[in-house]
Formats: C-alpha cells, structure tokens, sequence
C-alpha cells in the first residue's frame, strides 16, 4: 500500500525536525553564550602544533578499490533478494539459474583473493595469496597481473 | 489534483533542481551530494509508480553504494581550482549541447507518442516476488549477462588497480 | 486509509518519545557495567546510582561553546550530524515491536533498514571531510571503508533470512518463527514441541546470525570495531571537531542504532516478539536488551581489531561464508523437495 510511506514520509519529516531542532538549539546556545573565538581555538586539533598543511589530503588508492569492488557485490546481492523471497516456487529453473551466477560470481571472487585484492596491505606480507600460491600452481592468473 | 500528483511533481521537481544544483555548483562535494538528492528524488518517482523493490534497489546501489564512491574518488583526486589548469573540454561543448537537445527531442517524442498520463490506480505496489518471476523466466538471459558484466568489473578493478610484483 | 496512516505516524511518535527516553539510560548502564568489568565504580553521584548522569551531560552540553574549526565547510560541517541521526532515528518506522506496536510494515521492510544503513555512511565522510581536521578526515576514511565493506556481509545474512521466511516484510519474518521448532528431515516435518520456531535455533541459520550481529557491530562503528574513533590513534576520529549539541546528534546516532541493530537482530533471529506467558512487547524488549548488553560487554572485554585484519575478516571471512550459507539452503532446499536427479 502507497499509503504506508506517507508514514514513512512523515518519519523522515519528523527526524528532519529532530536533527533541525539540535541544530537550533546549539546555535542558540551560541547566541546566548559569550563565545571568545581565538585563533588557536578555532584552529584544527593538531596535538597542540600548529596545522601542517591541508586537512583534505590525497589518500591511499585502496580505499577506492574498497568502494569499487562494493558496488560489484552489492549489485550482485541485489539480486539474491528477489531470487530469495520465490526460490521455492521458480524450483529448479530458480536453482540453476542461480547456480549459473553464483558460479560466476564465485570465479569473480577467487580471481579477487588471488590476485591479493582484499588484502589491505597487498604489498606486504600477504598471508592468504601466499597461501594460495603455494596451493596453486603458477600459472594463468600471474599472467594477467604482469608478473 | 491527487496526493500521488503532488507528491510525483514535488518529486519530479525535486529531482531536477538537483541535476541543476549538481551542474552549477562550484564545489565537487557539493555536486555530489546534490546528485545524491537527485537519485532520491527518482526513487521517490519509482515508488509512485509501484515500484517498491526498485525504490529501495535505487537508493541502496545508486544513493549507498556508487555516490560514496563518487565521494571517494572527489576526495582522493582534492582538486584544487588553481590545479585544473586550463578546460581543456571546450571543444566537446557544443558537442554536448547538441547531443542533449537530441535526448530532449527523443524523449519528448517518445513521451507524447506512447501519450504520458497519470495512472489511474497510483495506490497499488508491485510485490517483489513478482519482479522475481519476470526476472528468473522472461529476463533470465539478462539476468545471467549481469553477472558476466560483474565479472568483468571486477577484473577491470583489478587490472587498473595492482601494481606489478616488486613495482 | 487515513486512519491507518494516522494510528501508524502515533506509534512511530511514541515509539521515538520511548528511544529518546531509553537512551540516556542505556548509555549509564554502559558506562557502570564498564566501570564493574573494569573494576572501578563508574557514574555513582549524580542522583541515586548516578541514575541522572546522562541528564546532567546533556546540560553540559548545552553549555558548551559551539566551535566551527576554521577551515571548515560550513554548511555541511552543520549537515554532516543531521545526516547522520535522521537516518538512525527513521529506522524505528518499521520495526516490530509487538503484535500491534509496529508504525508500518512495509512490503520491503528489512530493505529499508539495509538502505537506511547505506546512507548513514554519508553523515560519517562528510562530518571527516567538512571539518578540516586530519583526525576527523582519516577517521572518517576508515569509517566509511569499514561500513561498505561489513554492509555486503549483513545483506547476505539477509539474504538467507529472507530464503528461510520467504518474505522482506519484517512483521511476516516474526510470524514465520511462531510455534514449536519445525524442520524438515528424511522428507517429513518434523516438529519439536517446548522449543520455538526461531531462525537463531536452526543450524542452517546461524552462520547468518554470526555475520549480522559481527557486520551489527561494524556497521554501528561499535568496539571491537571503533576504529574510526581509535582514541589511542585518532583522538576521535570523524566527530574530533565537534561540540555541544553537534557532538550530541553523533553521540544519539550511535544509541539508537545500537537500538536498531538489537531490534533486528531480535526480529530477524530470536522470533521478535513471540514468547510464552509475558506480554509481547515485554518479551521483545526482554530480547532486546539482551542484545544491547553484548554490544556492552563486547566493548568491556575485546580488544579493538586493526584496520587491516577488519577489512580482511569482512572480505575472505564474512563474506564467502555468507555465500556458502545461501547456498547450502539452496542445497538443502533442493533435498527437501526431492528433485530426485538435480
């Protein structure tokens, strides 16, 4: 029923309010108190040292390959969700279906984890690939990686 | 006019004043955030129309997923103004304008030739088993090709990202 | 119609009145239960017990002088909290606390609790980012990282409870574990009387049960996974900058998603709010704060996880064994039904 998200709507407005009110309340306070900004009390924590240079620095790429790599899977879980709630009733064509794009999905994921890409710290110790290395022999996926 | 026309053209509105906001503003940040709203604005539309599921899909893939990787990539590049350097895309301008009016001009026709009308029962919502059943029986072959397009991105992460041993 | 919307926006009004009364309380009992586990008295003088501690840090609170680093973005410096709390708060909309105590029940309910999730990560980034902080910034990196990374495992969990109830509806998922124990066995169901029909009792269940209430964790930044707030590494992490009533909005967030990650936790595993003899609500809030007090004593007695071993438990831990779990019920469907040949 669409009526139910009027609920939610009015939800979301009341938590808007909610939030707004907080925001109201802390800049009253400012207006009320006798606020003595300085220069070393507005400045950035730093430990008590004057800043070194700009906060918002350039940062390590595997954050970004973190962000990319969840959008993959979580695209790929999407569609769990409607398999899930009728793999009883698709039967069989459900199961195979799915048991095609898990296959996939999986093959995804062990080039992933061979490749050393959920390792934080990749080019260091690299406990799980060293694993795998040793279980798996050298071959196609070191080509790839231009070893 | 009905809630559901109200709520459709505050939504519409919505989604358009923030594509603009996203075009218009100076700071990259900004600009994602006032895409974030926009594709809010969009699932506010799909769920006007029944569709729950994709409502929700909408904001967990696009609003959760992609937009905090667009945050991150904003944030990992922190490009400053003076670090742009001169606009080298000036030429693609035009270029752009054109194929914008193009777009406009399909839509519109698409629109007036199918004869857009507000649904008469705009109260009804699409259980998702449904999408389940057109998913997993007319759709199937899509759906299998979704995973190999998956699978092809994350090979594409991998080859952009992993540096060569010793490198 | 109407009636419905209006009965539904009362519970959620009474319902939040409930949380915002419940938090300042359940932030006491964590703070003495940690000064018992560190022995050490904890909050004892404001009130009897220290029962008004939470109220008396509120009005310090409220005393505080509101600081906008310099540097920073203003408007979304003031955003950042809002973004944070509107989400945390709008999930109560949804969650079941009894037979008749649910605002709405949506038809993609656990959907909403999983998208509210998502956006939470923006309040996070840009409370790091606006602040112009290097503490806040790299707080905030880590935070989000971790929160993406843990929100694939919990959706799998999801996943397999939506297999084994066939609906995302929550108030349904809660009807699916009333009565006793039922499975299936050799082609017959079997039925065991005494026990009850929750998830949390199922084998095929409880590798969901592990990664939702580990990914609960991360997601709510809750120790042993508050690296973004690392005190010893990064001051505060993402909310360093902030004071007054600002902090307060983060502070609140965090409760109630603790909250919302105990409700959940209870709707979708422990049977909601089913039980002999007491009172529904009773029942579920009996539940609930069995929960919460393991997010207490989690923090009381692990030690914070690093970075690196966090993102590699949420990628080749949690996730393939969310995998494995939905598809040894497909299996086990497949067995149940007797496909013969498959």
């Amino acid at each position: 029923m669409l009526a139910h998200y009027g609920v939610v709507a009015v939800a979301v407005a009341i938590g808007l309010l909610t939030a707004g009110a907080f925001l109201l309340i802390s800049h009253l306070s400012s207006l009320v108190g006798e606020g003595k900004p300085k220069e070393a009390k507005l400045s950035p924590y730093e430990c008590g040292v004057e800043p070194v240079g700009d906060a918002r620095q350039r940062f390590p790429v595997k954050f970004y390959v973190v962000a990319m790599l969840f959008i993959i899977f979580d695209v790929e879980i999407v569609f769990f969700y409607p398999w899930a709630l009728q793999f009883r009733e698709l039967g069989l064509l459900g199961f195979w279906a799915m048991a095609i794009f898990v296959t996939i999905l999986v093959v995804g994921y062990l080039y992933l984890l061979r490749t050393g890409a959920f390792e934080w710290e990749w080019w260091e110790e690299r406990p799980v690939t060293r694993a795998l290395e040793e279980a798996v022999p050298v071959g196609v996926a070191q080509q790839g990686t231009g070893n | 006019m009905s809630v559901g026309q109200v709520v459709f053209w505050l939504a519409a509105v919505g989604a358009v004043l923030g594509a603009i906001g996203m075009l218009s503003s100076p700071n990259p940040v900004h600009s994602a955030l006032f895409l974030v709203f926009s594709l809010f604005c969009v699932a506010v539309v799909y769920l006007l129309m029944g569709a729950e599921f994709l409502a929700i899909i909408q904001v967990i893939v696009y609003a959760g997923a992609i937009m905090v990787l667009f945050l991150f990539v904003i944030m990992l590049l922190n490009l400053k103004r003076d670090e742009f350097g001169q606009d080298r895309l000036f030429r693609q301008y035009p270029v752009s304008y054109l194929a914008t009016a193009v777009l406009g001009a399909v839509l519109t026709t698409a629109g007036l030739a199918v004869g857009l009308r507000f649904s008469e029962e705009p109260t009804l919502l699409v259980p998702a088993d449904r999408l389940a059943n057109l998913l997993f029986t007319k759709y199937l072959l899509p759906f299998e090709l979704a995973s190999l397009i998956l699978l092809i991105a994350m090979i594409g992460v991998v080859v952009m990202v992993k540096r060569p041993r010793g490198g | 119609m109407a009636e419905e919307v209006f009965w539904g926006i009362l519970k959620f009004v009474i319902v939040l009145t409930c949380v915002f009364l419940s938090i300042p309380f359940v932030i006491l009992a964590e703070r003495r239960f940690l000064g018992f586990m560190q022995d050490r008295y904890g909050p004892n003088r404001v009130g009897p017990g220290g029962l008004l501690q939470s109220f008396a840090d509120v009005v310090k609170l409220l005393f505080k002088e509101e600081i906008i680093p310099a540097g920073a973005d203003k408007a979304l410096y003031l955003l950042a909290p809002a973004l944070v709390l509107v989400p945390a708060l709008c999930t109560f909309v949804v969650i079941p606390f009894g037979p008749n105590a649910q605002p709405v029940d949506l038809g993609i309910g656990v959907l909403y609790i999983l998208g509210l999730a998502s956006l939470g990560v923006y309040g996070i980034v840009l409370a790091g980012w606006s602040s112009n902080s290097k503490y806040a910034f790299l707080g905030a990196l880590r935070s989000s990282a971790q929160m993406i990374s843990y929100e694939l495992a919990v959706g799998l969990a999801i996943v397999v409870v939506v297999m084994m109830t066939g609906s995302l509806r929550l108030g349904e998922i809660v009807n699916e574990q009333a009565g006793p124990l039922r499975f299936w066995w050799a082609g017959q169901l079997v039925e065991v009387p005494f026990l009850p029909n929750w998830l949390a009792l199922k084998p095929l269940a409880w590798p969901a049960l592990l990664i939702f209430l580990v990914g609960g964790f991360a997601e709510t930044n809750r120790a042993p996974f508050d690296l973004p707030e690392a005190e010893t590494e990064l001051v505060a992490g993402y909310h360093t900058e902030y004071t007054g009533m600002k902090f307060a909005m983060f502070f609140l967030a965090e409760y109630a998603n603790v909250l919302t990650v105990s409700a959940m936790t209870v709707t979708l595993f422990f049977g909601g709010w089913h039980g002999p003899l007491l009172p529904p609500l009773v029942w579920f809030l009996l539940k609930m704060s069995l929960v919460v007090f393991l997010f207490m004593w989690a923090r009381a007695t692990l030690p914070r996880i690093r970075y690196d071993r966090l993102m590699q438990l949420g990628w080749t831990a949690l996730l393939p064994v969310g995998l494995a779990n939905v598809v040894a019920l497909a299996f086990y469907h497949i067995l149940k039904v007797g496909y013969g040949t498959i």
